[in-house]
């Protein structure tokens, strides 16, 4: 039972780091239909700042920092990069997109180096809940990211902007022709996604290191969390982050650990099958 | 008569072409009067290895300054440039390969100075092309960089079949007293963690201990509680994780977490003063090492590593000690063989290069008798953190 319970705490933790990008990937992709693989990127330069800033300002305001940071970013790269491809075929914000996160992983490596960052974590020492060891940390992980998804569905629900990223999301015509501003949905957007990206990248900066391609691994995870989930849906995803983080962990204790990674797949390939749609979204009707 | 008419601008090209081809003759002409010993190093500089690919061509390049100055390479009468060029690989199998071609193809190099398994071992699909053949070298442990008949290879590093049993004697008697018996071995899902595993678990148990469990990872990763989780399920003594420090440093952490409180055993390219640098030092009390002459401080030793740190601003680790041997070693050779340009040449004074080497003051790791297959045997000893500023090396 103990080891039981600690692959599923394994899990939930791994899970909602990967739920967390996943969301970001599925707001972006959901909204202005860009498969912005730079959030990865974007969680890497956010876990930079941490260990930069970290020791200045503390680990909590060094995440406060990154958030903005990323979130600013994000909404510089919406009007620089993405924004002039609007009307671009979706091959060029494919393009656009992987060109973004060569250029950020290129330009870290210049700045920062290749050598790994260690960002020491904030809160030392760990839990024991039902057998299961968890850091507080990683326990913090969870808990905010949680927390992170629930604000963002509130916000997409309750305030005006939110109801336009939703519009848009639904019927981007129609939200034009209702005077929703299309490149201020796309700015709000996009700097949604980053800084969410930022929070990921800072929140697991103390538990892997930091380093130019450390982004990667999150970003794949994401896109096959978003297909499993369904294109659109938040909460879905963020609840497929917990789905593949779980089945990774119960597949490395129980199967074999040699096909940690392939555990995601062999999830996507089944969903594919049984529900091409994906999880949490409903079967559109052909006419 | 303009520029747009048609024979102005033919005569145009004309002179241009002849300007640039008789430009190109002189450098060619310039070039062919140079000899040069061309030497790529195709490593990591990038990714999760790339601190020890860094260190090792920092450790080539070293070799390349200081081979001349002490002594200037001359081949048939003529004095020789060494050309070091570095490539990165980004620590994968088709980086490694795709540096490998441009290597041989673009910069024409004789010997190419690689270092983990993954890379180096796809490079030897291209090591004996009869376009532009070269010498191969690796850090690579992987049996099958030296047991698959390339002609063309040489191991300066630590092969587990020739090392493991001396080590695996040393350490039982090291860890006897403590109870060192039980030991899991958590490797890199590669040729060498396969090595490494089975040639330990082989010595291991011959020697009356047990592995009690296996599990592998990939480079990348940063989350090992699942593979800790099962494997602290089984009560090792200690952990065996064979790789690079800065890859290693996170599963010392995660174990810690997770309530481990045995020991770790490290190889070669992480020792403690590199690793304490990373995790605390009590996290890693009680736990082994393989130790080099390096490590023994010898005045040899002290020398290589004043002017490492006054060239780099650091400290040098085996896999700099090591690049800076393989680079010595082609020099040498290159020189014995009184040629640059032949590398089946070079690799037959490849072995004499290195008896030099003890000679000469450079055999840093101590490396001896280069095979025909590319083996070396080097000498490695126990080394254990006993305190968390106190480190033993057990050299009897």
């Amino acid at each position: 039972m103990d080891v039981f319970l600690q692959q599923l705490a394994n899990g939930l933790m791994s899970g909602s780091i990967y739920g967390l990008i996943a969301v970001c990937v599925a707001l972006v992709f959901g909204v202005l239909g860009i498969p912005q693989f730079a959030l990865g990127a974007q969680a890497m330069i956010a876990g930079y700042l941490v260990f930069f800033l970290g020791g200045e300002i503390g680990f909590a305001g060094a995440l406060a920092v990154a958030v903005l940071a990323s979130a600013l970013i994000g909404y510089v790269i919406q009007r620089v990069v993405f924004s002039p491809l609007e009307n671009a075929e979706s091959s060029n914000l494919f393009l656009a997109a992987a060109g973004l996160m060569f250029v950020m992983q290129g330009l870290a490596l210049m700045i920062f180096g290749p050598n790994r960052k260690i960002v020491p974590e904030p809160i030392d020492g760990t839990l024991n809940i039902l057998g299961a060891t968890i850091t507080w940390h990683r326990l913090g992980i969870m808990l905010v990211c949680a927390a992170a998804v629930l604000c963002l569905q509130a916000f997409l629900k309750r305030s005006n902007i939110g109801r336009a990223i939703r519009a848009t999301a639904q019927n981007p015509k129609g939200a034009k022709v209702v005077g929703i501003s299309p490149r201020r949905v796309a700015g709000v957007t996009m700097a949604l996604g980053c800084g969410l990206a930022g929070l990921a990248g800072g929140l697991l900066a103390p538990v892997a290191q930091v380093y130019p391609t450390s982004g990667d691994v999150l970003i794949l995870k994401a896109f096959i969390i978003v297909a499993v989930a369904g294109m659109g849906s938040i909460p879905g995803a963020l609840i497929c982050g917990y789905l593949v983080g779980i089945a990774e962990s119960f597949g490395s204790a129980y199967l074999s650990v040699a096909y940690h990674d392939i555990y995601s797949l062999i999830l996507l390939f089944l969903v594919l099958i049984i529900r091409p749609q994906g999880l949490f979204v409903r079967e559109v009707r052909k006419i | 008569m303009s520029i747009r008419s048609k024979p102005v601008r033919v005569v145009a090209t004309a002179a241009a072409f002849l300007l640039v081809t008789a430009g190109c003759g002189s450098t060619l002409d310039e070039q062919d009067s140079v000899e040069e010993l061309s030497i790529g190093v195709p490593v990591p500089l990038s990714g999760p290895t790339a601190e020890t690919g860094k260190a090792y061509s920092n450790g080539v390049a070293l070799a390349a300054k200081q081979a001349v100055a002490e002594e200037p390479l001359e081949i048939d009468g003529e004095e020789a440039e060494v050309k070091v060029t570095e490539c990165d690989t980004e620590g994968t199998p088709t980086g490694g390969t795709n540096c490998a071609s441009r290597l041989a193809s673009q910069e024409k190099v004789i010997a190419q100075l690689a270092t983990f398994s993954s890379e180096a071992i796809p490079m030897m699909a291209i090591n004996e092309d009869e376009k532009a053949p070269f010498i191969l070298t690796a850090t690579s442990s992987a049996d099958k960089f030296t047991r698959s008949g390339n002609k063309l290879v040489a191991r300066f590093w630590n092969d587990p079949k020739t090392y493991m049993p001396q080590f695996a004697k040393s350490l039982f008697k090291a860890g006897s007293k403590d109870g060192l018996q039980d030991v899991a071995v958590m490797a890199t899902a590669d040729e060498f963690g396969e090595t490494y595993t089975a040639e330990f678990e082989r010595n291991w148990t011959d020697l009356g201990g047990s592995v009690v469990a296996k599990a592998t990872f990939k480079n990348e990763a940063t989350d090992f509680y699942p593979q800790l989780s099962s494997i602290m399920k089984k009560k090792p003594d200690a952990i065996s994780i064979p790789t690079v420090c800065s890859a290693a440093a996170p599963i010392v952490t995660q174990a810690r977490e997770l309530g481990y409180k045995g020991d770790f055993i490290m190889i070669t390219p992480c020792q403690p003063e590199a690793l304490t640098d990373i995790v605390p030092a009590k996290d890693v009390v009680g736990s082994y090492f393989e130790g080099t002459p390096l490590s023994l401080d010898s005045e040899g030793a002290q020398k290589f590593k004043q002017s490492y740190e006054k060239e780099f601003g650091s400290q040098p680790d085996p896999a700099a000690a090591s690049g800076y041997i393989a680079a010595r070693v082609i020099i040498e050779a290159a020189r014995i063989a009184d040629n640059v340009a032949d590398p089946y040449e070079i690799r037959s004074s490849m072995p004499a290069a290195l008896e030099k080497a003890d000679d000469q003051g450079w055999n840093y790791l101590g490396f001896s008798e280069l095979t025909d297959e590319g083996n070396t045997t080097a000498d490695i000893h126990v080394r254990r953190q006993v305190k968390p500023d106190q480190v033993r090396d057990y050299t009897n």
